[in-house]
């Protein structure tokens, strides 16, 4: 037998965490044989569902429409606000369970693992036997469902596992992909989005078997390299390690804001605070950036992006807000903006850097800079913020999730 | 016995191994009366880890109000909380 990876998923993540954790601290009620979600403070008007018991999705609820929504569908809705440090800790509990089995696993989000299981055979069995007591482990110990894909390679052992859920065991191996994989929908390719999926049903394919009898040039011409990547999926074919480190190409921080954002000083002091928490994590990172870009979403969900290029690469909370800003201020007309966000890219270590006759300042303000990363590094990042902040209901570092910089986001690239 | 989950004081003493064993715990009553109930003896210690936070279930007997009764009481690590799950 060749290599054999598996693809574990959680079900409906978010919701299973929150409900054991319940039932563990008394609750009797188990979120997940009612109609509930897990979503944002409907009363701060920045609610979305995040996730929905399988009760909830019989009534219509989708993951990522409005609380309000949700509610209209289903109104005995039960609604959970998130807690993600629990879920890193249930993360984390899944993957030290995992690494018993092999000391070669990927978190690829959350609640999604890959785990090398090749060399594991000998100790553990057949795949399908040791995936089935992985996932009883996991249900016993843990107290949450998974569903396990089972294959050669990490894309189709990821596509296994979206098979029928929850709580199974499901084989995608090559020779099985014409019969299990090519019937089914374009959509479910992995990488096939809602937008190549119109494009790809405009030009008559319909299901991934019509996309992988495709001349792989015709997809190149159409797509360039996502279109021969596409045709590579379509096939089965993916060889990438598990566990292989994928460098970091940029780093970017948002946030849904609760109220519409007209007020120029607002909006600036939001960047602001958006570009305290980026800058931190650049320098934590050790880089520098090239390239920062600013991007929003405005109330009626219109979207804008701007970027530069800066002279040289900083790492300066100042510099980085200060071309946001002026970014900002080229696109928006001060339409009600309810989300924006600032990345940096095209990152370069910082261990040496061009000084610019412009400049003077620099080294000063990388001390400032520096100073202000150890204070929060020490007694927590709401130990120092500047005063603009005070009384104007604006945290002074926004983005990502409750402050844990470490909180793994999907990611696109196997 | 029924479910009541509830933080309580507790005193405890801890083994060189760090295996902890609950002495005795201070109860609130619902009329702001406490009570102090002692464990007579630990019948059970078992460890969870549900949604990825380590508990200690302790399943003990003591006497309530005169009379020997059983009860669970659960450590938190994570939290450093004791709790009176059942009584």
């Amino acid at each position: 037998m060749g290599r054999v990876v598996f693809h574990i998923d959680v079900n409906s993540a978010y919701l299973s965490w929150e409900s054991v954790w319940r039932l563990q601290h008394g609750d009797t009620v188990d979120l997940r044989d009612h109609p509930s979600v897990v979503g944002g403070d409907e009363e701060k008007r920045h609610g979305i569902v995040l996730a929905k018991s399988i009760p909830a999705k019989r009534l219509g609820v989708k993951t990522g429409e409005t609380l309000m929504e949700a509610r209209q569908k289903a109104p005995g809705l039960i609604m959970v606000s998130p807690h993600y440090d629990l879920y890193m800790a249930c993360s984390g509990a899944m993957r030290d369970v995992l690494s018993d089995y092999s000391p070669a696993v990927q978190q690829f989000s959350i609640d999604e693992m890959f785990l090398e299981y090749t060399g594991a055979k000998a100790l553990y069995g057949p795949p399908e036997k040791a995936a089935n007591d992985l996932r009883e482990r996991i249900k016993k110990e843990l107290g949450f469902t998974v569903n396990v894909g089972i294959s050669e390679n990490k894309l189709l052992a990821k596509m296994a596992s979206e098979f029928q859920k929850p709580d199974k065991v499901h084989t995608l191996w090559e020779r099985e992909v014409p019969h299990k994989m090519w019937p089914l929908p374009i959509g479910e390719l992995f990488m096939v989005g809602m937008r190549t999926e119109i494009k790809l049903r405009r030009r008559g394919i319909e299901t991934i078997g019509q996309l992988a009898a495709m001349e792989p040039d015709t997809l190149k011409s159409w797509f360039g390299k996502y279109g021969t990547m596409l045709w590579q999926y379509a096939n089965g074919r993916e060889c990438s390690d598990v566990g292989a480190w994928t460098p970091v190409k940029g780093i970017g921080n948002s946030a849904t804001i609760p109220f519409d954002v007209t007020d120029t000083d607002e909006a600036e002091r939001i960047l602001l605070a958006l570009s305290e928490t980026v800058a931190l994590r650049l320098r934590a990172h050790g880089s520098c950036a090239r390239l920062v870009s600013v991007y929003g979403r405005t109330h009626d969900f219109r979207g804008f992006q701007r970027q530069h290029m800066f002279h040289s690469p900083t790492d300066h909370t100042g510099e980085i807000h200060r071309r946001a800003t002026r970014l900002l201020h080229e696109v928006w007309e001060g339409q009600p903006l309810r989300h924006m966000g600032v990345r940096v890219s095209e990152l370069v270590s910082n261990d040496s850097w061009q000084c610019s006759l412009f400049e003077s300042e620099r080294e000063r303000e990388r001390a400032l800079d520096r100073a202000v990363d150890t204070v929060r590094g020490k007694y927590g990042p709401g130990a120092l913020f500047r005063s603009c902040f005070l009384h104007t209901g604006i945290a002074p570092l926004m983005g990502g999730v409750s402050g844990e910089d470490d909180y793994p986001m999907m990611k696109s690239l196997l | 016995m029924k479910t009541i989950m509830r933080p309580v004081e507790t005193l405890f003493w801890m083994e060189t191994d760090g295996k902890l064993n609950p002495l005795r715990f201070r109860l609130e009553g619902q009329d702001g009366e406490s009570i102090v109930i002692r464990v007579e003896r630990i019948l059970s210690r078992t460890e969870e880890r549900r949604a990825g936070n380590p508990l200690v279930i302790y399943g003990c007997q003591g006497e309530v109000q005169g009379r020997m009764r059983r009860f669970e009481l659960r450590y938190e690590i994570r939290a450093c909380t004791w709790y009176l799950y059942k009584i």
